[in-house]
């Protein structure tokens, strides 16, 4: 009788035991490899040593965890985004022609026991300062995430709260890979460095003993820039269907105006978009045209429009 | 004494048994031919993705899965493509928040590079998108536990009702076209009575559901009856 009583309570401890286990942990980042086409550009990410070490320490005593590690996690995140973008640097030199500095403004988490849903949910929310190779500031940029448990019967605790992490961090993670380049400011510093960059080349292959002659370099120039021009409208074309930016934020970019004079400000889309979206038929009325509608609407004003239908 | 307890134990267990998994689901299935010809080629696959794009709706990864063995089993020469996988190849084009959720954004996921030459790779040619998930929506009764000196059991009766309801679209890479739509609503009653074992007649809602959309699938493909090969 003694017997079983102990064991009962010997297997009760070791359950209390193990759930209890899961109050300072680690995430482990676990993000894929974007599909995404990188360009010439060379952009330094910088890692603050407290962006590195980051941990989220739970201040309240109520709540089950009591630290989790994210630091390594969102080093990684970064690195794999941004690689998969441009060409990464790991020292901050001249040759750098973008520089990127994350910072983490918030991390946020609910437990089951608090939403009474068997999942976690995850709200992250970074701050990235860009600034181009002479340290002016491109933009500064708010980028959000969030991720929850995607299934409600997990293993554990550490499983589930590792998942909706790693879901957090891939929101964030496809938000940057999608609409970095897309960010007004950058998209034109970029064309810039572009234009710069093709026109240093050309001129080196102008001086080179075998380089083209000067009647060829025009061509190329003029072909580059057609390429160009086509990347670029691709790049148009799918901002303001896709980059679905809702949970971004551009809060000092130099173009930030002219992104809210676009109707997809808050979507922090290029305003150029729209004309290769719209549908002719919507097209902005001439000034005819809205003469011809201003005295169409000036002859019925007064009349039911649905007696003058046949 | 002992052998009364034993004898009760032993009908309680035979009857939990017998009456497991009996609890009834009511399955109202609605299919949609939005196109007359599904052509499917051999060697062609599909790949089958629940919606996440809000907090509220979160399609069960179970339930995809559990559509996608069906559809494999039951349509000859046809791949599907696990969900994670998929996600994964091509992150960051088929997230939570970047997911196209018409044909056309699907066009312009396929322009970007690298995208449409890796769907040939694998020979997409259907998207099929799972959206809704199964709820608790109902739960009355109560039940008591105990635990003795002389060994414990439950008393009482329990029981709840769930409620799932999926919208199934069909996309046909193609000619990037909504080609098919299959709606399914499920209900289902779970009981539990307990004398001392708790007795459980589970309702299968999410199980019928993916019972019911799956056979629908099937029959969508199964444009040649020569191509579909029977489930095992």
């Amino acid at each position: 009788m003694i017997d079983s009583v102990s064991k009962l309570s010997l297997t009760l401890g070791v359950l209390l035991l193990a759930s209890g286990c899961a109050k300072n942990f680690t995430v482990v980042g676990d993000i894929p490899q974007p599909l995404i086409e990188s360009d010439a550009t060379i952009a330094h990410v910088k890692f603050s040593e407290e962006f590195k070490s980051y941990a989220y320490e739970e201040e309240s005593t109520d709540r089950a965890l009591e630290s989790v590690g994210f630091g390594e996690a969102q080093v990684s995140l970064f690195k794999r985004i941004f690689s998969s973008l441009f060409t990464l640097s790991e020292e901050d030199s001249d040759a750098v022609d973008l520089k990127i500095e994350p910072q983490i403004l918030d991390f946020q988490y609910s437990a089951p026991k608090e939403t009474k849903l068997n999942l976690y949910e995850i709200w992250l929310k970074y701050r990235l300062r860009i600034t181009d190779h002479h340290d002016r500031e491109l933009a500064d940029w708010v980028v959000k995430g969030y991720g929850k448990t995607p299934t409600r019967m997990l293993s554990s605790q550490i499983t589930a709260f590792n998942t909706a992490s790693n879901v957090a961090l891939r929101d964030v993670g496809a938000q940057l890979a999608i609409g970095f380049r897309n960010q007004p400011s950058i998209k034109e510093y970029l064309a810039k460095s572009q234009d710069e960059r093709r026109e240093r080349s050309a001129a080196e292959l102008a001086s080179g003993p075998e380089g083209p002659e000067g009647t060829e370099e025009p061509a190329d120039s003029e072909a580059a820039d057609a390429l160009s021009e086509s990347e670029m409208s691709e790049d148009i074309s799918l901002a303001p269907e896709l980059a679905d930016m809702d949970s971004t934020e551009e809060i000092e970019a130099p173009l930030a105006e002219e992104a809210e004079a676009s109707p997809d400000a808050g979507e922090n889309v290029e305003p150029a978009a729209q004309p290769l979206e719209s549908d002719p038929a919507e097209q902005v009325p001439t000034e005819l045209e809205l003469a011809d509608a201003n005295n169409f609407e000036l002859v019925f004003t007064d009349e039911n429009p649905q007696e003058k239908q046949p | 004494m002992n052998t009364v307890l034993n004898s009760v134990t032993r009908l309680a267990l035979g009857l939990a048994i017998i009456v497991s998994g009996t609890a009834c689901t009511t399955i109202n299935v609605d299919h949609i031919q939005l196109e007359d010809n599904i052509a499917l080629d051999e060697g062609d696959s599909v790949v089958i993705l629940g919606r996440h794009h809000s907090a509220e709706i979160e399609t069960e990864s179970s339930l995809v899965a559990c559509i996608g063995g069906k559809l494999q089993r039951g349509v000859k020469d046809m791949r599907v493509i696990p969900e994670l996988q998929f996600v994964d190849d091509f992150y960051p084009w088929f997230e939570a928040r970047t997911a196209p959720q018409h044909p056309k954004k699907l066009r312009q996921v396929f322009d970007q590079p690298g995208v449409a030459q890796r769907m040939e790779q694998l020979g997409i040619r259907y998207f099929i998108w799972v959206e809704g998930s199964t709820e608790r929506t109902d739960s009355k009764g109560t039940m008591s536990c105990s635990i003795g000196p002389g060994g414990g059991g439950c008393f009482g009766f329990g029981t709840w009702e769930d409620t799932s309801d999926y919208e199934t679209t069909i996309w046909d890479v193609d000619n990037f076209k909504e080609v098919g739509r299959i709606s399914t609503e499920a209900v289902g009653t779970s009981y539990m009575p307990a004398f001392v074992i708790p007795i459980p007649m589970l309702a299968q809602v999410e199980g019928d559901s993916c019972e019911g959309m799956g056979n629908q699938l099937v029959s969508f493909f199964n444009t040649n009856k020569d191509v579909i090969k029977r489930a095992p």
